[in-house]
Order: C-alpha cells, then sequence, then structure tokens
C-alpha cells in the first residue's frame, strides 16, 4: 500500500539515478536518487505492481506534494516539489511478500542517450549466487555487493535464481548450440549427397 | 558478451565468405551475376523474400515502434501480406515467365518504350537511395547503442561487408547469404521471447502493466483510418517493389515464385509475431527508453544472455545487411543494365557490363551514407516515406500493366511520373492535414497515377500485339 513519498525534482532529462536495493529476509530497502537536468513543474513515477508483493513508502523530512494513483499493474505518483528549482529526486521505499522481482521507480522523463548514468547497487545478497539469471546483468563487486550500469532505468530488478536451478537462460544458450549443430550437420550431409550424385552420374 | 559477440560476428563473417568467394566462381554471365543463373528454388527463393521484406526497418523500426505504440502497428502486416498475395497472383507469374533481369526491362518491353525503361531505372535509383539511408541509419545506431562505436565508422563496415558479397557474387551468393540471415533471424527473435516472458514474469503481469501504464498499447494507438493508409503504401509497394520483384528472375519457374512467396509469408509471419513480442516485453522490462529505435539493441546487449545476445545482434545485422545487399543490386543493376548497357554502351560485352554492375553497387552505397548521418527521421518513418513513393510511381504500371492490355508508353510514363509527383506535393503540404483529409500521400499518388495511365492510354497509340503477347498470350517461355 503506497503511505507517502519523499522526493523532489523534476523535467526534461534523466542525467543521473543511483539505486540502491538492500535485500533483507522478508523485506527490501529500495532507495533512489535522481538527477533531472532542469526543473519543473512535476514530474510522474511509474512503479510496477507484482502479485504477492507490497510496497511502502517512507516518509522523509521533505514536504514534497505527492498525488498517487494505484492501477492494477503499476503505481503512479506524481510529484510536485517543495523547492520549486530543485533538480533532484529521492524515493525510498519498502517491499514485502514476493521478493523474486523488486519493482523501481522509472520517471516519465527519457535518460540522456548513451550517458550510462543509472548505477543500481544491489547489497546483502549471498555473493555466490549465480548473476547469469538475473535482470537486468549485474557485476560482483564484493561479496556481498553486486552493480549494474546502464543507461537507462529499468522497470524492475530480477534476482539471479537459485544456483543449479535450470534457468530458461541457460536453457536457450543450449538451444542456440544445437540449432547450429543441427544446422552445419544437416549442410555438410546434403553437400555430401549432392556431391556423390553428381559424382555417380559423371561415372555414367 | 564482448568474447562471445566477437566470436559469433567472426564465424558469422567467415561463412559469409565462404560461400560468397563460392559464388564468385560461379558467376560469369551477366545472368548470372544479376539472376543467379535462374537455379533458385522454393525454400531459399522463399527465405531470401523475406530477408529482403524484413530489414532494419522491421528489427529496429518496427519493434521499437511496438515498443512506444504497442499491439495495433502489427496490422500493418495484413497490408505487407495483401501485397504479396497480389505479386502472387497478378505479377510474380508473368514477370517470372517473361523472364528478364531487371524491372525497367519489363517496363521496356510492356511498353515498348526506352524513354519508360529510362524513367523507371532513375526512379528505382533514387527511392532506394533514400531505402539506403534509413538501414544505414540503423546500423550506426545499433553499433552506437552496442559498441558505443561512431555511426560513421558503423555504416562503412557495413557498406564494405555487404558490397564485398554482392560485388563477388552477385544474385547467388547473396541468395544463399540471404537464406543463412532469413534462419538466424528467426532463430535470434524466437529464441529472445521465452526469455523476456520470463524476465518480465509472464504474459498476464505484463499485460497488466502495459495497460496501467498506457491504454492503447493494447489497444488502438493507430486509429483505423491510420493503419488503413500505412497498410495500403505498404501493400501498394510491395505488390509492385523491384528488389523483391527482381528476385522472381531468378527462380528456377512461376510455380517456384508461387511457392517461394509462401514460404516467405510463413516466415514473416514467425518474425512479426516475435518482434511484437519483443516490443511489448522490452516496453515492461524498460518502461521508458530515451528513443524507441535503441529497444532492439539494448535488449540484446543488456538483457538476454550473452549467446542468444549475440545471435539477435547477427540477426539485426543480417536483416540490415540482406536489405542493403537487395537495394545495391536492384540499383547497381538499374545503372549498368538499363541505363549504361541501353543508352551510353549498348554494344557493351557481358563482362564489361558486370564490371560497370559493381563499380555502380560502390558508389551507390556510399552516397547515402551522408544523409543516414543527418538523421532525417526515425527508421521506421523513413521506410514509410520510401514504400509510399514506390507505391505511387510503380504500383500502376506493374500490376494494372500487366492485366490491363490497353495500358501505352504515354500511359505509363505519365502515371509514374504524375503519381511520383502526386505523392511528392501531398506529403509535403497536404499531409501535414492528414488528420483532417484523412487521405494519405500515398492513396493520392496511386489514385493519380492510376487515373493518368487509365486516361492518357485512352487517347495514346496502343502498344503493338508483338510486345504483350508473352504476358497476355501464351508466348514462348524465355528461360
Amino acid at each position: 500500500m503506497l503511505t507517502e513519498l519523499v522526493l523532489v525534482a523534476l523535467a526534461f532529462q534523466l542525467t543521473a539515478a543511483e539505486i540502491v536495493i538492500e535485500l533483507g529476509g522478508s523485506t527490501t530497502v529500495v532507495e533512489a536518487r535522481y538527477e533531472i537536468g532542469e526543473s519543473s513543474g512535476s514530474v510522474v513515477f511509474n512503479i510496477m505492481r507484482f502479485p504477492g508483493q507490497e510496497l511502502h513508502l517512507l516518509v522523509s523530512d521533505r514536504s514534497d506534494t505527492v498525488e498517487s494513483d494505484t492501477l492494477s499493474g503499476l503505481y503512479r505518483l506524481t510529484v510536485a516539489p517543495a523547492v520549486t528549482s530543485s533538480t533532484t529526486a529521492v524515493i525510498r521505499y519498502e517491499v514485502s511478500g514476493q521478493l523474486s522481482r523488486i519493482p523501481l521507480a522509472v520517471p516519465d522523463v527519457p535518460a540522456e542517450p548513451g550517458a550510462g548514468g543509472v548505477r543500481i547497487s544491489l547489497r546483502g545478497f549471498s555473493a555466490r549466487a549465480a548473476l547469469a539469471g538475473g535482470f537486468p546483468r549485474f557485476e560482483l563487486r564484493d561479496d556481498s555487493t553486486a552493480v549494474a550500469e546502464l543507461d537507462n532505468v529499468p522497470g524492475f530488478v530480477r534476482l539471479p535464481p537459485d544456483q543449479g536451478q535450470w534457468s530458461v537462460n541457460r536453457i536457450s544458450e543450449i538451444v542456440v548450440v544445437l540449432l547450429v549443430v543441427f544446422a552445419s550437420s544437416y549442410w555438410l550431409l546434403r553437400q555430401r549427397r549432392r556431391h556423390t550424385q553428381s559424382h555417380s552420374e559423371g561415372q555414367r | 558478451m564482448g568474447l562471445t559477440l566477437a566470436v559469433v560476428l567472426v564465424v558469422y563473417f567467415g561463412i559469409i565468405l565462404g560461400i560468397s568467394i563460392w559464388s564468385a566462381f560461379h558467376t560469369r554471365t551477366e545472368v548470372d551475376f544479376i539472376a543467379a543463373g535462374r537455379t533458385i528454388g522454393p525454400i531459399v527463393g522463399g527465405a531470401v523474400l523475406a530477408a529482403t521484406q524484413i530489414s532494419a526497418g522491421t528489427v529496429v523500426g518496427t519493434l521499437g515502434r511496438h515498443y512506444l505504440t504497442g499491439v495495433s502497428w502489427w496490422w500493418i502486416w495484413l497490408g505487407v501480406w495483401s501485397g504479396w498475395l497480389v505479386s502472387a497472383f497478378f505479377v510474380a507469374p508473368k514477370l517470372r515467365r517473361f523472364g528478364a533481369l531487371t524491372v525497367p526491362d519489363y517496363i521496356a518491353a510492356r511498353f515498348g518504350s526506352e524513354k519508360a525503361r529510362a524513367l523507371a531505372a532513375t526512379l528505382i535509383v533514387i527511392s532506394y537511395s533514400i531505402y539506403l539511408v534509413a538501414q544505414f541509419q540503423a546500423s550506426g545506431e545499433i553499433a552506437f547503442a552496442i559498441l558505443g562505436m561512431q555511426p560513421l565508422t558503423a555504416m562503412l563496415i557495413l557498406v564494405a561487408s555487404t558490397a564485398f558479397y554482392t560485388l563477388l557474387g552477385g544474385v547467388r551468393s547473396s541468395s544463399y547469404i540471404e537464406f543463412l540471415q532469413t534462419l538466424i533471424m528467426v532463430s535470434g527473435l524466437v529464441i529472445a521471447v521465452p526469455i523476456l516472458l520470463s524476465h518480465a514474469g509472464g504474459i498476464g503481469h505484463s499485460l497488466s502493466f502495459l495497460r496501467s501504464l498506457d491504454s492503447r498499447l493494447l489497444g488502438w494507438y493507430y486509429g483505423p483510418k491510420e493503419l488503413a493508409a500505412f497498410g495500403i503504401s505498404f501493400g501498394l509497394s510491395i505488390a509492385a517493389a523491384p528488389y523483391e520483384l527482381t528476385r522472381f528472375y531468378s527462380m528456377r519457374s512461376e510455380r517456384t515464385v508461387k511457392q517461394a512467396i509462401a514460404v516467405s509469408i510463413g516466415f514473416q509471419l514467425i518474425i512479426g509475431l516475435a518482434v511484437l513480442s519483443i516490443g511489448l516485453l522490452t516496453r515492461v522490462l524498460f518502461p521508458n527508453l530515451a528513443s524507441a529505435d535503441q529497444a532492439s539493441s539494448i535488449m540484446a546487449f543488456e538483457v538476454l544472455p550473452p549467446l542468444v545476445g549475440a545471435l539477435l545482434i547477427v540477426a539485426m545485422l543480417s536483416a540490415i545487411m540482406s536489405t542493403v545487399n537487395s537495394v545495391l543490386l536492384v540499383t547497381g543493376a538499374s545503372v549498368a543494365h538499363d541505363l549504361y548497357g541501353r543508352f551510353l554502351r549498348p554494344d557493351a560485352s557481358q563482362r564489361h557490363l558486370v564490371a560497370v554492375n559493381r563499380a555502380s553497387i560502390l558508389v551507390l552505397a556510399l552516397i547515402p551514407i551522408y544523409f543516414a548521418l543527418q538523421k532525417f527521421g526515425d527508421v521506421q518513418s523513413i521506410v514509410v516515406e520510401q514504400t509510399k513513393f514506390i507505391a505511387s510511381f510503380f504500383f500502376v504500371p506493374i500490376v494494372i500493366g500487366l492485366n490491363w492490355k490497353r495500358g501505352t508508353a504515354a500511359g505509363a510514363i505519365a502515371a509514374m511520373l504524375g503519381g511520383f509527383l502526386a505523392c511528392l506535393v501531398w506529403e509535403f503540404t497536404g499531409q501535414r492535414g492528414f488528420a483532417v483529409h484523412g487521405i494519405d500521400a500515398v492513396e493520392v499518388g496511386v489514385a493519380t497515377s492510376l487515373v493518368l495511365f487509365v486516361v492518357v492510354s485512352r487517347y495514346t497509340k496502343p502498344v503493338p500485339e508483338k510486345n504483350l503477347e508473352i504476358f497476355f498470350g501464351t508466348g514462348d517461355k524465355r528461360e
């Protein structure tokens, strides 16, 4: 359920975003700071709603005007800053329930193309977990922190599946290898058959 | 990802090199170079038609359009396939029976006019150079998004590699390479869908999110009037697209052409559904990308596992290369066969014509790079504009000309010029009022072309019967 939101910011291009996700046993806390090129009246953030999951916005000392709208697939927040010249937005929220995917607040302003200014840090999970099956693609920084650096803010973070589990990723890579092997074998066999045919016709 | 992509690219270009060299040994005459010795069968032919149809406009532009506007853009495919069906029943068999090398060959023979041939060849070169701008722009977008490479460098690499295999083996190497490229496109796109779906959390959740994000994504972002205009534009241009029609000439028979069109529609259906799914799922994963054209490359590089991502990147490259290749073949042939070989050096030898064709391909590949760097619009918009022009000046002389005996040379010239100018004028003046008039430039262009064709033909001298025999009678088959 949405209770309150803290943030300020606004406008036309997202120049940087620093998102920190603290994983806990039954809850996960997300703190996201967005730098937006210039200030304007208000900005809209969309936060995806996942089934079996609850989201609580955490209070801070900033007195921005926040309007929230709960739709079937997302929470929509319209934020008007208390300080109109501010270009920074900070959003903190707690996620509980089903935690395989952690939703992120995506601002309704596009990111600067090619800037690579979006940085997501994932803290507190088992560092040995296979990173390959997660989304977006993370790199390990130390035993308990993984980092992803992107050009755009993703809608959510999908935590890597347990080690040893057959992920769709792994299956898809096997399918690719099998396809290549099958196609090459078929091609070789066909060429060989043609060669044999033309050879026997030549002998006749 | 970097190493995997490098390995996949090396293997891919190695195979292309091998096919090109093999084809070069089998290319001795102009018929070999422009029509692969007329040896292409239905499966390879179908894959070739699909590969020429599926371009950067599809894997970058259409995917981006689905990302931005949702499902409704998919209805455009109905227009595309209608165009293919018109081609299969009313155009392809007659053109293949005629057995020429280029579309201007048909124009010249059907209407008994070398002037009409020159006009057709010139319009082909102009309109397809615009098409190349879109392909080069897409290659720049992909290279920048994935490798951080400067667009100019990417375009030059694309031109060098595509021109290399086009120059070396002509249509024969292109056909086998395009067969391979279609298989890569289908595999790469289809395999990506379940991976993205697995990340997104399933179909129900994804649809619910998209509906909440923007209800038009799953409904009617574009109205029926707009979709009809776009669909008609694609359908009319495909029914008469010289770079598709030229490929019919390389197939074994009329029957092969029909079978190949059916196979091609099958490939396009799979690719169309996969592109729709990937576009929508990318919106779930990245709800607010700076540019919709980035959707495909971001998906390949940042979301998919390295091997599948590399396959998808190669699929995108393949789509661009196969289209660039087809366009270069048709524009090169227009310059060398229809303009140079007919008007400047009618006595040129086969070897000389092949050499001029190769030189034309190189020059025509380099010119659009300048325009691609200016970025006049998004990839899909450039593709749409180009299809409107093709439809406006070729649909009537080809589709109606093949099925109405009374059409004359003067009628065909008037139809081509009038259609082109009407489309141009409406696009840059009346088009701004599309919402007011509800009439698109392609409809104005084709209607003008049709009226001029019928009226001018009625009042000018009919084409001699010997020219019409092969298209309307039981004329000899030139194989």
